[in-house]
């Protein structure tokens, strides 16, 4: 059996993060709105985690926020190293919308994977959103472990999926979403 | 006149009434009694038939926000109303005795809908009571029902920002599923 | 304070006054005695709405209706009237308590009679104790 891992992060000139995979959770002095997207110098520490090591203050915060905002910027608009060209990406779990910042466009891109295997320009062509932003989505995803990848077969929409002007985009429009 | 119901659902005394009230365009028809069950939630009111709320989308169309009565006594209404409806919020107090078992309760009182068109669960009061956390909550899901994915998101009944965040997910849920739903369940 | 429904006096009250209804009305099929919310203090006969649905229904009922006379200010709700092929359920409001009465009677009873004795029980009812 592995031995649990604990994590430091220093990022130069932003603040400092500790990250309990444990609890999937991690707490610091960082905050991640100005988390630098190309930052100078990151120093990344773990040490084995002792049996009654706290790991993080309190109860933390859910990793999902971080990982996301991390895989979100790393990669720009391309795929991460670890993706394969033409893989189609299903979700595994919906990330903690509470701690990502999820934007109307995200919603719609991350009910579609939760709902059918995707590439990104699939996705993108569905839902209306950028291409770029559901490339860092599938990007984030994976990093925070929560989407399957493989080569699936093209998702078959029953009915016209580019719903501009369905539901979704009518309720959006009226509550300035 | 095109309507969508959307069914607000959980325990008595979570918040389905505030709910509707932060985000309805209307004043919310309410249907209170005096409440004589103080043991299960200490509040002098308690909803005895649905809360009713509405935004207007469009001139011919609307979304209905219906909250059910939380107490098991009332679950007719739940059955009345979850006929109409498209999909569902259940909210869910953290800082209760068993969130976990709250949860798991309301999915099965409402499988049908939440198989049907869609659900999402509000999870209030985790300032309080940060454990279990929205990572269990999901886990709990995904333990008791393999391959049903719900969105279990922090939500605030009296914060019109947290309950529109909830309801467009829901929406946008329900349009994807309804979109890519497999050919021998249509 | 006690809920009515567990209140020894009240459910003696309320037996009393479903025996009266009953005595009154020979095509009485079944009564009960509810709180605003929902609970069961006594019914006629005994018993007979111990799954809970009767009362619970009945609460939801009068509180729609109620809703519906505030949305169009018709003033305060008297009673309600279900009616159906074989029969009719009158609602009917306990002046001044959080209690309702829901009374189901066989189609050969007249409205008008039947609204007459659940008046008659409800007002006495109301006569017996202080207004909440």
């Amino acid at each position: 059996m592995s031995t649990p891992v604990l994590l430091r992060i220093d990022v130069v000139g932003a603040g400092t993060i500790a990250i309990d995979p444990r609890r999937h959770a991690y707490s610091g002095d960082l905050d991640l709105a100005r988390l630098p997207e190309h930052p100078t110098a990151v120093v990344v520490e773990t040490h084995p985690a002792d049996h009654g090591d706290a790991g993080v203050d309190g109860p933390g915060r859910d990793l999902d926020g971080l990982l996301w905002r991390i895989g979100t910027v790393a990669f720009d608009d391309r795929p991460a190293s670890w993706r394969w060209p033409g893989d189609r990406y299903r979700m595994l779990r919906w990330p903690n919308l509470g701690e990502i910042g999820a934007g109307p466009d995200d919603l719609r891109a991350l009910a579609m994977l939760a709902t059918t295997a995707a590439t990104p320009e699939e996705v993108a062509a569905a839902t209306g959103a950028d291409r770029g932003r559901v490339e860092r989505i599938v990007n984030a995803l994976g990093l925070i472990g929560i989407v399957d990848s493989g080569s699936a077969a093209p998702p078959q929409p029953s009915a016209p999926v580019v719903q501009r002007r369905g539901l979704f985009q009518r309720l959006r429009d009226r509550l300035g979403f | 006149m095109a309507e969508h119901v959307i069914l607000f659902a959980g325990p008595m005394g979570v918040g389905k009434t505030t709910a509707i009230r932060s985000i309805s365009e209307i004043g919310v028809v309410s249907t209170e009694a005096d409440n004589t069950d103080r043991e299960t939630a200490d509040k002098p009111t308690t909803t005895v038939a649905l809360d009713y709320g509405e935004i207007a989308v469009g001139e011919d169309e609307k979304v209905r926000l219906y909250g059910v009565p939380g107490q098991r006594r009332f679950s007719f209404m739940w059955r009345i109303l979850a006929e109409r409806a498209i999909g569902m919020i259940l909210l869910v107090d953290n800082s209760a005795a068993d969130p976990i078992a709250d949860l798991l309760a309301g999915i099965d009182d409402f499988r049908e809908l939440i198989d049907r068109g869609g659900a999402v669960v509000g999870l209030s009061r985790l300032d309080a009571a940060p454990r279990p956390t929205v990572l269990e909550h999901t886990a709990a899901i995904a333990a008791a029902h393999p391959g049903l994915m719900i969105p279990v998101i922090p939500v605030d009944p009296r914060a019109a920002g947290d309950v529109r965040l909830a309801l467009m997910t829901l929406i946008a849920t329900i349009e994807m599923r309804d979109a890519f739903r497999p050919e021998e369940a249509r | 304070m006690i809920p009515a429904h567990r209140d020894p006096v009240v459910i003696d009250e309320a037996r009393a006054a479903l025996r009266e209804l009953r005595a009154r009305s020979r095509s009485l099929t079944l009564a009960t005695l509810l709180t605003d919310d929902g609970f069961e203090i006594a019914s006629e006969p005994d018993g007979h709405a111990a799954d809970g649905r009767l009362p619970s229904m009945a609460s939801s009922i009068q509180a729609l209706a109620d809703a519906v006379a505030r949305e169009v200010a018709i003033g305060s709700g008297e009673f309600v009237i279900i009616a159906s092929s074989r029969g009719h359920v009158i609602q009917r409001r306990v002046p001044g308590r959080p209690i309702v009465l829901a009374a189901l009677f066989a189609d050969d009873e007249t409205l008008g009679s039947a609204l007459a004795a659940t008046r008659l029980i409800t007002e006495r009812l109301a006569a017996v104790a202080p207004t909440r």
